[in-house]
């Protein structure tokens, strides 16, 4: 029988006071930068039965070749998945020209595609009556026209 | 007051062969080459991706991780599965462990400094802090050993943590009414095909389930004071909970759901495979098969 003495003791029960304590904490009154003790709030927002919204964000863009395209977004994609996307939509909104980032990575990614021209931020806004769907309506909250598209930088910061 | 003393030292630390963290290790390190490779991908990709939409998580500014670059994440790409791999073979459970649990903060946080975060991997991540600290152990080690017992039960506690605060923060952000508004029919518009769009249509049945998983959730402190089949139960929803959600939404929760395991008593595994293996295998290790020592404590203790 192994037992803990000493030392091994005391630093095992610090170690878990200093992680139970910060976790409870990142609930409490935290947010998602302090991950891995962040609140745990996956599916924690409330959707209204009767005059709730789903959105849905999308992004399109138009090519070099004059067609408009649906922007993969997944790791094999453009390398961002929709949800980091949809959590920097303020950032999108406020500063379109985060946009150019976008074209930048396909062009990094799939140098073998057509270049984006301009690149549209668009939001599905699904509306629930009663628990269901029974509206949709697509909002574009940002558009940006690509700097220098057929080699495409990242813009200073 | 030597007994509560102890009660709570048992509690918290309590003696649990040394053969569950062995196999443990056997699950969690395999899955962290698994989770890698399919799960949780994005790092490298991220390498690719202009710096203007980084937003590091307040862990890679305290510890100072650098932006991802091509480079950079194919080399931690490298070091996380080599470590991973050694860690589950049983070798060098303190190094690889370590090097393994630092290389995964920084793949999943780079993976998470990009606006989405992620609340699956807390249990998994507390599981590679603390397998480390146990050492060398094996399969057939039936040895009550409280630091074992400490590493199970942390990951206990993590498992439990993601369940309960989970509600808690259901609480916290949207009210009691949480389970009685529509944030499943939410989820399963967005994601769902074919029984899930049949499923967003029907408010009442979309309650009932919202209301049974929040009251589990709130409830899995149980879990930590249950045993026998209430326990299996309890894991066996949770199972079912993570499978049906999986289904309906492509939302798996797999880092969680192996941790679950920490709640198994794993170490009878080493009986079966004693049994189970042939005859002649166990005569040429048959000084191998022979039990450590006689273990006083059952083997579903935790």
């Amino acid at each position: 029988m192994r037992r803990l003495t000493g030392w091994s003791r005391v630093w095992r029960a610090l170690v878990t006071v200093a992680v139970l304590g910060l976790v409870i904490n990142g609930t409490a009154r935290g947010d998602d930068q302090q991950w891995p003790f962040g609140p745990m709030s996956q599916f924690a927002f409330e959707v209204s039965n009767s005059g709730g919204t789903v959105r849905s964000v999308y992004v399109e863009a138009l090519t070099v070749q004059g067609t408009m395209v649906r922007v993969p977004l997944d790791a094999q994609g453009i390398g961002l998945p929709r949800a980091e996307i949809e959590e920097q939509l303020g950032r999108f909104e406020r500063d379109p020209s985060l946009l150019q980032a976008i074209a930048v990575a396909h062009a990094r990614r799939h140098s073998d595609q057509p270049r984006y021209r301009v690149v549209y931020l668009r939001n599905e806004v699904t509306r629930l009556e009663h628990g269901k769907a029974v509206s949709h309506q697509v909002e574009t909250p940002a558009r940006w026209v690509v700097r220098d598209p057929a080699n495409p930088q990242e813009i200073a910061r | 007051m030597r007994h509560i003393g102890r009660a709570v030292g048992n509690f918290w630390a309590p003696l649990v062969p040394a053969a569950r963290v062995a196999w443990l290790r056997r699950v969690i390190y395999p899955f962290v080459i698994v989770d890698v490779l399919v799960f949780v991908r994005d790092p490298i990709p991220h390498g690719d991706v202009p710096t203007a939409l980084y937003r590091p998580l307040l862990v890679r500014q305290l510890l100072h991780l650098p932006e991802p670059s091509p480079v950079y994440v194919r080399v931690l790409f490298g070091v996380l599965l080599l470590s991973a791999l050694v860690a589950a073979t049983g070798r060098l459970p303190r190094a690889a462990g370590w090097v393994c649990a630092l290389a995964m903060l920084d793949w999943l946080s780079n993976g998470m400094s990009y606006g989405k975060v992620d609340h699956d991997h807390f249990a998994l991540v507390v599981a590679l802090f603390v397998l480390p600290t146990v050492g060398r152990a094996g399969t057939r080690d039936r040895e009550p050993d409280a630091a074992a017992g400490w590493a199970v039960r942390m990951v206990q506690f993590a498992v439990v943590a993601c369940y309960c605060l989970a509600a808690w923060a259901k609480v916290r952000q949207s009210g009691w009414g949480w389970a009685s508004g529509s944030t499943l029919t939410w989820a399963l518009t967005r994601r769902g095909k074919g029984l899930a769009e049949i499923l967003a249509g029907q408010p009442t049945l979309i309650h009932v389930m919202q209301w049974v998983s929040w009251t589990a959730e709130f409830c899995s402190p149980l879990m930590l004071w249950l045993r026998g089949r209430p326990l299996y139960a309890y894991l066996l929803f949770w199972g079912l909970f993570h499978l049906s959600t999986y289904l309906l939404l492509t939302i798996h929760f797999l880092p969680l759901v192996v941790c679950l395991l920490a709640f198994v008593p794993l170490e009878r595994l080493g009986d079966a495979d004693r049994t189970l293996r042939p005859a002649w295998a166990r005569r040429r290790r048959g000084a191998d098969a022979r039990p450590r020592g006689a273990s006083a404590t059952p083997s579903s203790a935790r």
